[in-house]
Formats: C-alpha cells, sequence, structure tokens
C-alpha cells in the first residue's frame, strides 16, 4: 500500500490510535502501516512517551494503604513448574524398609491428594486470569455496543433532514445522502455508492459559506457506509472532494464529488 | 539500572517484584487519571487497584508495537474507572434520593481544579492542554470533546494533533523513566 507517510502521520489519525479512540478497521489499517513503515512506528513511540511523560506529571500520589491491601490480594499466577516440588520432595522421604502396603496406599491417596490440589490451584489461576481478560473484553464490549446505540439513535432522529448529493459530472452515478440535523447540530454522511480511492487519498468534507472561502472539515476513507461528520452554524452547502491523504486546506476542485444543500 | 522489557518478564513469571517496581513508578499517574474520572478518593483507590490487577493478570496482552507500558495501562486504569463511574450512574439513577454533591463531602479528594499546573506545561496554549487532559486524563471520546466545546469532529483531531505535538516539544528533556527504572 503506497501512501504519502507524512500526510498520513501529520492526519493525527496516529494520535487517535495511542488513545484508543479508533475503531477495529482503523486500528488494523494502523498497526499494518506501522510495521511496514518504521516512520510510523517510531511516530507511535514518540506519541506514547510524550503521553507517559504528561500523564506522570499530572500524577497524584495514592493513600499509602493502597499498596499494602493490593499486594496481600494480589493472586498468584500459575507457577511455571508445580511438580518438579513433589519430585524433590520424594527424594528426601524415610527409607521404605518395612513399608506396608497400607503405607503405600495412604502415600499414593496423599501424592493423588497433593496433585489434584495443585491442579486445582491451577485452573484457579487460570480462571481467575480468563475472568480477568474477559472483564477487559466486556469494557470494550459495553463501549462498543454504548456507541451503536448512540449511533441508531443520532440516524432515526426524526428532525434529521436526509440530503441527497447532487453529483458533479465527473462523478455522475455516484450516491452519497447527509443526514444533517440543525436541532442536535450533528451531521453523517451515509455512503451508499462512493468512487474508488487511491492509497494515497482521502475524502474530504468542506463547509461552504457565502462571502467565505470553504472551511476544510472531516478527512475519512469511506470504509464504512456511515461516518459521524463535523456539523458547522450557518452552512448553506457541504461539499465532498478528493484529496491526498491526511487532506487539504483548500478544495481541490477538479476533484468534486458533488454537494449537498441543507433546506 | 532495568528496561521495561525486563519488568514485564518478571510479571510474566509471576513475580510480584514486577508489579511492585511498576507501581512505585506509575501508581501516582494512573491514580492520577481515575480520580480524575472518580473524584471520591475510595472508589478511586478501588479502581486503581482493580487496574492493577488487571495488568498482573493480562500482561501476555501487552504489545509493545500499540505504545509504550505506560499507555496501555493509561487505558486500563481509564476504562475500569469509566466503568465505575457508569455504574455508579445507574445506581443513582434507580435510587430516588437526590444526587449529593461532592464538594462538601469530605471522602472526595484533592479538587481537580485546585491542582497545579506543573510549570513544564504552564507553555502550552489552555486549548491544547484542555483538550489533553479530557482525552487521556478523562477518558472522553472524539464526539463528547466535539460536542462539549463545539467545535467540529474533523477539528478534534487536528487540535489534538497539535496539542501532543507541542507537549511532545515542551517535554522533550524530560527523562523517559525505563532508563531510570530500577528495583531495590
Amino acid at each position: 500500500m503506497a501512501i504519502n507517510i507524512k500526510e498520513y502521520i501529520a492526519s493525527g489519525i496516529l494520535e487517535l490510535f495511542v488513545l484508543n479512540q479508533l475503531g477495529p478497521e482503523e486500528v488494523a489499517e494502523v498497526e499494518s502501516l506501522s510495521t511496514q513503515h518504521t516512520e510510523i512506528a517510531q511516530e507511535i513511540h514518540e506519541i506514547s512517551l510524550g503521553l507517559e511523560k504528561y500523564g506522570r506529571l499530572m500524577a497524584v500520589a495514592p493513600a499509602a494503604n493502597v499498596e499494602g491491601e493490593l499486594f496481600n490480594n494480589l493472586p498468584k499466577r500459575t507457577p511455571s513448574n508445580p511438580t518438579s516440588t513433589i519430585t524433590d520432595s520424594s527424594k528426601g522421604s524415610p527409607s521404605n524398609k518395612g513399608f506396608s502396603p497400607l503405607n503405600y496406599i495412604l502415600a499414593a491417596i496423599s501424592i493423588g491428594s497433593i496433585l489434584l490440589f495443585l491442579n486445582q490451584l491451577n485452573t484457579n489461576n487460570t480462571n481467575q486470569a480468563v475472568q480477568s481478560r474477559e472483564m477487559v473484553a466486556c469494557d470494550s464490549i459495553l463501549k462498543l455496543q454504548q456507541n451503536q446505540y448512540a449511533f441508531i439513535k443520532k440516524i432515526n432522529d426524526p428532525s434529521n433532514q436526509i440530503i441527497k448529493l447532487a453529483a458533479s459530472e465527473k462523478y455522475a452515478g455516484i450516491d452519497l445522502y447527509l443526514h444533517a440535523n440543525t436541532v442536535t447540530k450533528k451531521n453523517i454522511l451515509q455512503m451508499i455508492k462512493s468512487p474508488t480511492l487511491s492509497s494515497d487519498q482521502a475524502f474530504q468534507l468542506w463547509a461552504l459559506k457565502e462571502g467565505s472561502a470553504p472551511q476544510p472539515m472531516d478527512v475519512f476513507t469511506g470504509k464504512d457506509n456511515f461516518v459521524d461528520v463535523g456539523y458547522v452554524d450557518g452552512t448553506a452547502t457541504y461539499a465532498i472532494t478528493i484529496e491526498p491523504t491526511g487532506g487539504s486546506q483548500s478544495p481541490t476542485m477538479a476533484n468534486l464529488i458533488g454537494t449537498m444543500t441543507v433546506e | 539500572m532495568i528496561e521495561i522489557e525486563k519488568v514485564v518478564a518478571l510479571i510474566k513469571n509471576g513475580d510480584e517484584t514486577g508489579l511492585k517496581t511498576l507501581y512505585s513508578h506509575y501508581s501516582g499517574a494512573l491514580y492520577g487519571i481515575v480520580n480524575r474520572i472518580l473524584i471520591r478518593q475510595g472508589e478511586s483507590e478501588e479502581a486503581l487497584q482493580e487496574s492493577f490487577l488487571k495488568i498482573w493478570n493480562n500482561i501476555d496482552n501487552y504489545q509493545p508495537s500499540k505504545g509504550t507500558l505506560f499507555t496501555w495501562m493509561a487505558t486500563i486504569a481509564r476504562n475500569t474507572a469509566l466503568d465505575k463511574k457508569r455504574l455508579k450512574s445507574y445506581e443513582h439513577a434507580t435510587k430516588t434520593e437526590s444526587i449529593v454533591s461532592g464538594e462538601n463531602d469530605p471522602s472526595v479528594s484533592a479538587n481537580i481544579s485546585s491542582i497545579n499546573i506543573p510549570d513544564l506545561i504552564k507553555n502550552i496554549p489552555e486549548k491544547y492542554r484542555i483538550l489533553v487532559d479530557k482525552m487521556f486524563l478523562n477518558g472522553y471520546t472524539q464526539q463528547e470533546i466535539a460536542d462539549e466545546m463545539s467545535i467540529p469532529l474533523g477539528t478534534v483531531k487536528t487540535r489534538l494533533r497539535e496539542a501532543i505535538s507541542i507537549l511532545r516539544n515542551e517535554l522533550k528533556n524530560e527523562r523517559h523513566l525505563l532508563y531510570v527504572l530500577s528495583i531495590a
């Protein structure tokens, strides 16, 4: 995938990646690109370091007893080699001269019990680790569900005005809709049929107001059918163009896909 | 001297020393995050303990290619605190009693607005610092910031990039903990 790395880094996507604010597709894209381009991997590292330094500057010391409580209740992680102890302890056992069959049975039961106990301990530790992993996964799922619910609520808002894109001649046949809501001041772009982008291109939205230069807005790749885009008060028309990855400060008119006029 | 990879390896081997090292160096920074979200001391301390427990149990999930260990731990702390906050909001919503403001409550720890801003970051313009604070320390989403600050979503992204660039520049002479970590 040929991309302009400088523009990609400048787009701000890596900051959002480090802050865990990207969707799964964008995360996969950044992860893939960071393995291919050392500049991107290095930038991710530098952003993380900057935030780490900032986080430490804003530190607040917890009460002294918190550490004790944490470590007193810290579960053991799975022992690396639990069976070796049993083998070793058997070496130190008294001579088996005069051992009756009953002794052998008792010894076998004891060893069996210890093995069962260790197995149970191991299972418990594993269960704790699984539970903890699931807790982290649940956090993410909950966040995802909340986002989806919020999105469904937004798209079904009766005060939405659905505006069809007036496509330019070059992009006739493109099918896009703007779900504009002047009450909640939210915009959603629905991309039913969009132009194919090359690897170094992105879509960009513009706010057009009479007497003002076009205001640059969201930059996106259109991988999703619905895109949350910005809202600018008093905008008569929104336009969408194809720009280099990361976006531009003024629109490339030759790549104007079309406009959407708010009533 | 020890590198962070060695601390991670200790935890993976079930050695508490590794977690103790992380606690002694990062508990303040993580507590700073959970305390901003939850405010109340008791809840913040619980969230901090739960966060370190998750770090202990999930260290195998940490991937250095996604950022530093601290940013991974910060995400865990932020999500833990936000979950607690959501649960608390739900519990409050189901009760008929009014929500008591924490302002006069002795259990409320340091008021965030009264926290002194370190000299090192005083040069960062407020509009940028607030953005980093809200997203990194308070766990706001881009949309929440756009709504609260009345700025387009695209502007949040570009302004965040500018904010972190300024932050990096201001803090470039700050040493990274990686090189000074040591186990007693």
